[in-house]
């Protein structure tokens, strides 16, 4: 759906956990391309410069203080200097859907905070930029749901869920967050020329992995591979018979 | 999407909240369905306000350009009045209040749960008036109470 949005309809997964219920707001998302200083005072600090490089981070996460084992907000976050596989779909007048934009990435995680705002208690975690360990061949966070955080239970047969405009041959990258299954499974994507002839796009998978535990994770294409006009999300089940799961895609530009 | 009165009402009316009445749902009326007077056995039923359905609409506007271009954000309260039962019925007010709360509860869990309403953006509660003798559109007394619902819609 085109159109603007309020802040009711973003999601916010982190490391394969729905923090949209704990999250009141995330951002500045950004991706920053900082100029050079050229006019530096002598005895400034020495500053290094990668030109061509952006700053991205989501900044700041502001969330209610929630210490429901295993997935609230405090168990996961308060462990902090932690590189943070998060996801943030942005739902256009409606929960986010195939085709919606999403910002996502690898960061670090800075601070961990609780405050009192009277009468609850919030969290803020502070996201520095994007995991120098873990860097990509790309610059850009923002992409497009394939897959709105939701369970399947066999392979997908349907249309397209991202129409690109057109093909590419500057790769890209995707992110699952697996949410829940019972068993192993292997999740895709599939591109197209004309929504109607499907084949896997190469290197765009995650592999067979274990959903009945929780599972996230970034794949990135070849920097020229090619990527056809239309997306669309796949799955092979191994031995699970359901997984619930989130994925989006980066086409490289 | 634009300034649209008629569309939340009738998802409203489109919801199904089960009662804690002998009734299994709680009656819920659009804007062309409002009794001319309520009977007990159409009870308990929810209707838009006849005499205040429309207040408090805020017009903001969200960017540049000409009215018809320009994004606005407009928020208004919808009234609505709840109608538990007939007044004097049942053995008392305490066979009669614990329920008609829970109802009260169901309708303000469903609205504020409900993703879906079509119309809106948002929509939440901006409000319950008093628990009491309420009047329906002829002015017969019921036990309820009046209900008011903030919506929140695009205009571009």
């Amino acid at each position: 759906m085109p159109g603007r949005t309020v802040q009711k309809f973003n999601r916010v997964y982190i490391d394969g956990y729905d923090m949209s219920g704990y999250s009141r707001a995330i951002g500045p998302l950004s991706c920053i391309f900082e100029p050079a200083d050229l006019t530096a005072q002598m005895g400034d600090a020495i500053k290094g410069y990668l030109p061509g490089q952006p700053e991205i981070t989501p900044t700041l996460l502001n969330a209610v203080l929630d210490n429901t084992p295993t997935s609230g907000l405090h168990v996961i976050g308060s462990a902090i200097v932690q590189s943070r596989i998060v996801m943030v779909p942005i739902g256009i007048q409606a929960a986010p859907a195939s085709g919606d934009p999403v910002f996502m990435g690898q960061f670090i995680q800075l601070t961990y905070q609780a405050e009192d705002v009277d009468p609850s208690v919030y969290a803020q975690i502070a996201f520095g930029l994007w995991d120098v360990n873990n860097l990509i061949a790309y610059e850009q966070p923002w992409g497009h749901l394939v897959h709105a955080k939701g369970a399947e239970t066999g392979a997908n047969a349907g249309a397209n869920d991202v129409d690109g405009a057109a093909a590419t041959a500057l790769g890209g990258w995707l992110m699952y967050h697996v949410f829940a299954g019972d068993g192993t499974a292997t999740i895709s994507i599939d591109d197209s020329a004309n929504d109607a002839a499907w084949t896997a796009l190469a290197g765009a998978t995650t592999g067979s992995i274990d959903c009945s535990s929780v599972q996230k994770g970034i794949v990135a294409l070849g920097k020229t591979a090619t990527v056809r006009r239309y997306l669309r999300w796949q799955l092979v089940l191994g031995t699970a018979t359901t997984v619930t799961f989130a994925l989006a895609f980066v086409r490289g530009r | 999407m634009t300034i649209d009165f008629t569309t939340p009402a009738d998802s409203i009316a489109g919801l199904t909240i089960a009662s804690a009445s002998d009734k299994t749902n709680i009656a819920i009326r659009d804007l062309d369905k409002i009794p001319s007077a309520v009977n007990s056995r159409d009870c308990p039923i929810l209707i838009p306000d006849p005499t205040d359905l429309i207040t408090d609409i805020v017009w903001l506007r969200e960017s540049q350009g000409s009215g018809a271009v320009a994004m606005w954000t407009i928020t208004f309260n919808m009234h609505y009045v709840f109608l538990y039962s007939p007044a004097g019925a049942g053995r008392g007010i305490h066979d009669v209040l614990p329920k008609m709360i829970l109802d009260v509860e169901s309708i303000l869990d469903a609205i504020i749960e409900n993703d879906a309403i079509t119309g809106v953006i948002d929509i939440g509660s901006a409000g319950i008036g008093e628990f009491g003798v309420i009047l329906d559109p002829v002015n017969e007394e019921f036990l309820g109470t009046s209900l008011t619902f903030a919506i929140t819609q695009f205009k571009n």
